[in-house]
């Protein structure tokens, strides 16, 4: 477990002893620098970054996330799978599912060329 | 004397620029298939209207993210607080659970596909906000054509999951029905 740091002192050792802090003052931020592109680029490509809604604005888009659904969804992996079981599963179940259903599910349509006005003629001034 | 510290320190940098470097995101591809191709007199309709077309995709942008997570929670809900559960208790009783586990997975790989898509459709989205509409409507259209094939995708994900979804259904209700006949 030491050997890192024992080599570490080493290299240091070798370098004199006007520029170390220099050397080391350089590591540090090129180290800080490569893991802060590294968080920087994990956050983009994980999608955290599509749904970060504290980004600026996104406000509206944080009025319209539903709150955390206190409902019970939690359905016992043990016991009997009687009819009281499985009525239990069904309505907790179809809740879920109705749930979807109030929210849209990415018509196309929503990025037409009629939906942005982007054959509205009317607005065309002379050419 | 003074050699192997520099060694070091090119070492780092190196290492540094590789993973800069190699973590940058990689951009989708712009496409130019035909229908992403105008003509100059729509051209000047877009720069005409641009400003409220990016008004109306502003709106979208973030409409779109709030139904992404929503729409997420539901699922990710139904997967490991409902399905999971059921299959594992099916199961444990002893009847044949098969069916309803290769439907899950179905579900779940659909789930990762939107979830996976969402993320190129917003990039894509996110892309075209940038681009200024009239000083390029072409450039916009362009990357418009590509933002509507990633939305597609995303609509496709949802459409695949509600059949993967209305299939567990029925394999429930088949299991329900042969346990009550007993």
């Amino acid at each position: 477990m030491r050997v890192i740091p024992n080599k570490v002192t080493e290299s240091m050792d070798r370098i004199p002893a006007k520029w170390q802090f220099v050397v080391f003052l350089g590591a540090t931020l090129i180290i800080t620098i490569a893991l802060t592109i590294l968080a920087y680029s994990l956050y983009l490509i994980s999608g955290t970054a599509q749904l970060d809604l504290s980004r600026p604005g996104y406000k509206q888009a944080l009025s319209e996330v539903s709150p955390t659904d206190t409902d019970n969804y939690d359905f016992s992996a043990t016991g009997d799978l009687d009819r009281k079981a499985l009525d239990e599963f069904k309505n907790k179940y179809d809740t879920l599912i109705g749930k979807t259903k109030g929210y849209s599910a990415f018509d196309p349509g929503a990025l037409s060329d009629e939906q942005l006005n982007l054959n509205d003629t009317s607005v065309i001034g002379p050419q | 004397m003074t050699r192997k510290p520099i060694r070091h320190f090119l070492i780092l940098t190196m290492f540094a620029l590789t993973v800069g470097l190699v973590s940058v995101p990689v951009w989708a591809a712009e496409t130019t298939d035909e229908s992403s191709e105008i003509n100059d007199t729509q051209a000047q309709q877009i720069r005409q209207n641009c400003k409220q077309a990016q008004s109306v995709l502003q709106r979208l942008q973030s409409t779109d993210v709030a139904t992404r997570i929503n729409r997420g929670r539901i699922y990710e809900n139904l997967l490991n607080r409902l399905i999971a559960p059921f299959n594992s208790r099916v199961g444990a009783n002893r009847y044949d659970a098969s069916t309803l586990t290769g439907t899950t997975s179905a579900i779940s790989q659909k789930f990762i596909d939107f979830k996976n898509d969402y993320i190129s459709y917003a990039d894509s989205f996110s892309s075209l906000l940038s681009i200024n509409c009239e000083s390029d409507p072409r450039g916009f259209y362009r990357l418009l054509t590509n933002t509507r094939s990633a939305r597609e995708r995303v609509a496709n994900d949802i459409a695949e999951l509600n059949t993967s979804i209305d299939r567990y259904t029925d394999t429930f209700m088949m299991l329900r029905t042969s346990i009550e006949g007993r």
